[in-house]
């Protein structure tokens, strides 16, 4: 009689520890994961950033001369030589259509907004806001010249 | 004799799942903790030495290095600075100025992460310049 009570005291111990044990793991995978999900999530974007401002301000784009005829563009690169800007590039990038211009960057899940500022911060060309109700964006700097003067060029993505 | 002997195994037994649990509770944690620590500030380091290597050609596409005139360059390089962002540039080559080597731009911080950025520019008068430059965040 004893034994069996002694028996059924330490099963229901075990198992109570047992469930503690497994609620404590489920709750620390649970925040765990969570963390990773969002911390994969920000890493995209910030690698999408890096990768849109690179093409706009690191290639010519395709074809080559796509600013002479802005419906043909596949990539649209503002580039004129390393370190300068293209202004008619630039110009007919800024007329794009902003739907158009999210597909030719494989960038539909986001949105994007593009800024040339001076080298004090005043914005003198833009396309698109940033967002106030976005959650996280990514803003990528670069500089770069245009027409013998510095810019500073500025690309923002959020989701 | 058996009982005890049955005790002995049983309590060994139950040092081994504490020790097991343990071991990979904390294999868990420390795979976590590596994972998320291993790419934070990546993008910071990047965008730097975008910017900074973006200088460096900004300066060169200007002519700034042709004359290897410090107060030019100086000049020159806090014209193009980000507000944000501090520079050390270090010009080496076979000059007369400055024994060969001119430096412009501020002083290394001590308790801030640098980026460095290399580069070999041709001036005018086709001497080779190396440019060591250093950028960090203010």
């Amino acid at each position: 009689m004893r034994k069996a009570q002694l028996f059924s005291l330490e099963s229901i111990l075990s198992i109570v520890l047992f469930i503690i044990v497994i609620l404590f793991l489920l709750s620390f995978w649970n925040l765990y994961s969570s963390r990773l999900s969002s911390q994969i999530h920000s890493e995209e974007l910030q690698l999408q950033a890096a990768q849109v401002t690179d093409i706009l301000v690191s290639s010519r784009g395709y074809p080559d001369a796509w600013e002479a005829d802005p419906a043909s563009v596949v990539i649209p690169g503002l580039m004129l030589n390393p370190g300068s800007l293209d202004e008619q590039k630039l110009n007919q990038f800024l007329a794009l259509d902003y739907e158009t211009l999210k597909q030719l960057l494989n960038i539909e899940r986001f949105d994007i907004a593009f800024e040339l500022r001076d080298v004090s911060g005043n914005v003198l060309e833009n396309r698109g806001n940033i967002s106030s109700t976005a959650d996280e964006a990514v803003v990528f700097q670069r500089l770069m010249l245009l027409k013998n003067q510095t810019r500073q060029v500025y690309v923002a993505l959020w989701e | 004799m058996g009982i005890n002997f049955r005790n002995k195994k049983g309590l060994a037994f139950t040092f081994d799942i504490a020790l097991g649990t343990g071991v990979i509770f904390g294999m868990v944690v420390l795979s976590v903790f590596l994972a998320s620590r291993g790419s934070t500030g990546h993008l910071a380091e990047y965008q730097l030495s975008r910017i900074g290597s973006d200088i460096l050609t900004v300066l060169d596409e200007r002519e700034s290095f042709d004359t290897l005139d410090h107060t030019l360059i100086e000049q020159k390089l806090d014209d193009v600075l980000p507000a944000h962002i501090d520079m050390l540039l270090r010009i080496e080559g076979s000059f007369a100025e400055g024994n060969g080597t001119i430096e412009v731009g501020g002083d290394l911080p001590t308790d801030k992460s640098l980026i460095p950025i290399r580069r070999v520019a041709l001036t005018s008068d086709s001497t080779y310049v190396k440019l060591t430059a250093y950028v960090w965040l203010k």
